[in-house]
């Protein structure tokens, strides 16, 4: 009996002063979100101090840093606009840009953006290298008047306006002239730009970036009074409550949402690539007919089909994505063909001679590692199972991504799995197939081998400079070629991105195309901000 | 005699202290992975000259073994836990800003958990004709069921579809510590968590009680104080729930260790800012600096707890 009423009175107890908690708390929180136009947004994890050089080398790192920082130019749901820059021209040599830049326009503290400070940031990140795109290539860069900077290059690289003048943010003389180490460069005037947001606030440990906007910002008007990015441990059940008013979702749980009265699914152009790694240093995989037959055995619509519930493009051969005015169509394609991946492993002499159902390639079965990260199980037992038809066995060994990601960087695999991004736009992104790119990691562990074809490597470089947009589409072409016949890496599936957000407070949200950025495939892109529409009270 | 037990104790504690740096030292050296190839990203770029020099500087993976444990020792002495790869600021900040909301969870649960557990276990033993057990088949169901799924059954039933609680985060982003009703706020979105550690920590310390308390209920000297006739309250506190203090003590200890590992796995269903996100995200980005002071300062605070309880036993054993 006391037992019971020791038990029931304590609940009881508990209970009510949590009640009374919530009810104190929930009056208390009211009054301050009826005027001001807040916008939440989730936000995937702790991205550091969203400063230039202390952000999170990742893309969300780049996209809350993006709010304060402006580039030359940027892109809208359109494609391309110029945003600090006015207009450019490039010379007929291809190596001088001229940006005239946008009058009137100032830094979070006043002080007049001009061209010096465009030319600071060139020389700047030539002393302190940015994470996120490199100024190598360029040679100088000179101050016209205070509104015309000219830009020269060692060499034509025609990727440079998507590439460098796109992504580079603008930073202010006046304040970086002084900070010696920008890596470790965190005071408050660290954050000041001339972008479309102000930091008001980054709690370090809960992750909540806190935005106001600015209210001179030259581009047009903010449609958001204050931003707020944090992360959510269930971003759908959080956008369900009205905690946020827009997210990044996993693809099912974007489609489920799909047919709420308050919610709009967007579905992104999908700038990833998901795709199999070879060591070259096995024999057997060092040989082309094996890599070929490997591509015809993997059943790739089925994987998106089945492993992916369609949210995929099946992969191509080429390494340019098929979306891409850069695509070659007539590049060499794999049909799903059991019977002629036996027979291109038979033309090698890579058969089963001792009936245990594994080929044998010089004596050696031809029995591997399958690395692959844990959210990528599913693909691979598909993998796993297409190979062993073709005589081809395969161990899945389930690593955490970034393990993975590390281990195929020092070539520490035999056969690897990974999806990554940076897949869209300019298709400089097959440098990561060419073999004599500059720069390699000091502290490297070579513990493999990477494809490497000379042809390749020339046409590909030559591409990078070749101004005529014919010309270079044809260099490009044949690098397609060359990689859809050589397989350096076998694309698997391209996934497509997806978001949700919430109409009924804001509305104008766009997937950028190519990403923002370099790649990023987020929908909170700043100019959405400016273009959309709030719907709130 | 006693200098010389507690001088031991001292010694004992010191030789933990040191296989603990000893393992901190050598974990994030034994992890697969260069930490380097992930901080240069997608795109193959350089990794910041600077950060390359901090490595260097702090890890000197050119040095001999040895050279680079006592480098390891001097900095840890300047309380120099290194510089985070990823959030490019000092780890002992970074540590000391999620100990704080660690301890802000775990500390009141514990004590909360505690209290109650001992107050049901003991009256559990004490009820008459054995009834006490009936409770036990909960209690132990309760046990049974990982934390992380009560947390997780919590946050989606009292937090999303109920809303009685806010389900996740420590506060309302967008306030500040200066914003009216911040204290309120915090505390709402503590109680979640909170209710969820205490209820998956009682049924341990509950079971542990109600077991010490059937003993010494057993003990001839209690039943000769009931023939002595003396008040039942009185053999109640002065010869059963005195008596099962000093085992509650040694049984708190290992709480109040168990219950910061308890709240690493709540935090994470709660996106709870504390060591155990950290440690979650320092480990997704091979952050070896920041793992490596997690582990050792989760070290320190088991050890210096230990070390408490101890101290506090030894000097009650004795006066006993």
């Amino acid at each position: 009996m006391r037992l019971h009423r020791f038990f029931s009175r304590t609940l009881i107890m508990v209970l009510v002063a949590s009640l009374m908690l919530t009810l104190v708390g929930c009056v208390d929180n009211g009054p301050h979100t009826g005027e001001e136009r807040v916008l939440k947004m989730d936000f995937s994890g702790n991205m550091g101090f969203p400063a230039m050089y202390t952000t999170a080398s990742n893309g969300p790192g780049y996209v809350v840093m993006h709010y304060m920082f402006d580039t030359l130019v940027w892109k809208d749901d359109q494609g391309e606009v110029n945003l600090l820059a006015e207009s450019y021209s490039l010379s007929d040599d291809s190596l001088v840009y001229t940006f005239k830049l946008r009058d009137g326009v100032k830094f979070h503290d006043g002080t007049p953006f001009t061209a010096e400070d465009v030319k600071f940031t060139f020389d700047y990140t030539k002393e302190h290298p940015y994470q996120w795109t490199s100024t190598s290539m360029v040679k100088e860069v000179r101050v016209v008047d205070d509104l015309t900077v000219e830009i020269e290059l060692e060499n034509p690289y025609v990727p440079f306006i998507t590439d460098v003048a796109g992504n580079l943010p603008i930073l202010p003389k006046h304040i970086f002239e002084n900070v010696e180490d920008p890596t470790t460069y965190t005071e408050e005037d660290a954050l000041i730009g001339t972008g479309p947001f102000k930091l008001e606030s980054y709690d370090p440990d809960a992750a909540v970036y806190v935005f106001v906007k600015n209210p001179d910002y030259y581009y047009g008007e903010v449609q958001v009074d204050k931003l707020i990015l944090a992360s959510y441990s269930n971003p759908k059940e959080a956008l369900l409550a009205g905690e946020i008013h827009a997210a990044s979702l996993s693809y099912p749980e974007a489609v489920s949402l799909k047919d709420h009265e308050k919610m709009t699914f967007i579905e992104g152009q999908s700038i990833q690539i998901g795709r199999l790694f070879f060591n070259f240093a096995d024999p057997a995989l060092a040989v082309k007919e094996i890599r070929q037959a490997i591509s015809y055995a993997i059943d790739r619509e089925a994987i998106v089909e089945r492993a992916l519930d369609g949210s995929a493009i099946p992969g191509t051969a080429g390494f340019v994505h098929p979306d891409s005015p850069w695509y070659n169509p007539d590049i060499r394609v794999y049909n799903y063909d059991v019977d002629k991946a036996k027979e291109l492993m038979a033309s090698v002499g890579a058969v089963d001679t001792d009936g245990d159902g594994i080929a044998e390639y010089q004596g050696q079965k031809l029995s591997y590692e399958l690395l692959v990260g844990d959210k990528h199980t599913k693909v691979s037992e598909m993998i796993v199972s297409y190979l062993q038809d073709i005589g081809i066995e395969c161990v899945v060994k389930v690593a955490e991504d970034s393990t993975v990601k590390s281990n195929i960087s020092e070539g520490k695999f035999e056969i690897a799995f990974n999806r990554h991004g940076t897949f869209g736009g300019d298709p400089k992104y097959m440098a990561c197939l060419a073999t004599n790119t500059a720069g390699a990691i000091k502290v490297s562990i070579p513990g493999g081998k990477r494809w490497q074809n000379i042809e390749f490597d020339e046409l590909f470089y030559a591409s990078l400079q070749e101004p005529n947009k014919e010309a270079r589409q044809a260099l490009l072409d044949r690098c397609q070629e060359i990689v859809a016949e050589e397989l350096p890496t076998l694309a698997i599936y391209f996934p497509v991105n997806a978001a949700v957000y919430n109409h009924t407070v804001f509305d104008g949200f766009y997937f950028t195309p190519d990403g923002i950025g370099s790649g990023i495939p987020f929908i909170y892109n700043k100019l959405c901000l400016i273009s959309g529409r709030w719907q709130g009270k | 005699m006693r200098r010389n037990s507690v001088l031991r104790l001292i010694l004992r504690y010191i030789l933990y202290l040191l296989v603990a740096i000893l393992v901190s030292f050598a974990l994030p050296r034994l992890i697969p992975g260069n930490p380097l190839f992930l901080l240069a990203g997608d795109h193959g770029i350089d990794v910041p000259s600077n950060l390359l020099k901090q490595f260097e500087a702090y890890y000197a993976p050119d040095l001999p073994i040895v050279e680079q444990f006592f480098l390891y020792l001097r900095n840890l002495a300047k309380f120099d836990l290194g510089y985070s790869f990823y959030y490019k600021t000092p780890v002992i900040t970074r540590i000391l800003g999620a100990f704080k909301w660690t301890m802000l969870l775990s500390v009141p649960a514990l004590l909360i958990s505690t209290m109650l557990a001992i107050g049901l276990g003991v009256r559990m033993g004490l009820a008459p004709k054995g009834r006490g057990a009936s409770l036990l088949p909960p209690l132990l169901a309760i046990q049974a069921v990982p934390t992380v799924l009560i947390a997780a059954l919590g946050q989606i039933l009292l937090g999303y579809k109920l809303r009685v609680f806010p389900a996740s985060g420590a506060y309302t982003p967008g306030m500040t510590p200066h914003s009216p009703g911040y204290a309120l706020d915090v505390l709402a979105h503590l109680l979640l968590p909170l209710i969820i550690l205490i209820i998956a920590e009682i049924p341990s310390t509950a079971i542990f009680a109600y077991n010490s308390t059937l003993r010494i209920k057993q003990e001839q000297y209690v039943t000769f104080a009931k023939y002595l006739g003396i008040d039942h309250r009185d053999v109640r506190r002065e010869f059963i729930i005195k008596n099962i203090l000093p085992e509650m003590l040694g049984k708190l200890s290992i709480q109040a260790i168990m219950c910061v590992a308890g709240s690493l796995f709540v935090e994470a269903v709660f996106s709870y800012p504390g060591l155990g996100t950290l440690l979650k995200q320092a480990t997704s980005y091979r952050d070896y600096p920041l793992m490596q002071g997690i582990l050792l300062m989760s070290c320190l605070y088991g050890i210096g707890i230990n070390f408490i309880f101890e101290f506090i036993l030894h000097r009650y054993t004795r006066f006993r």
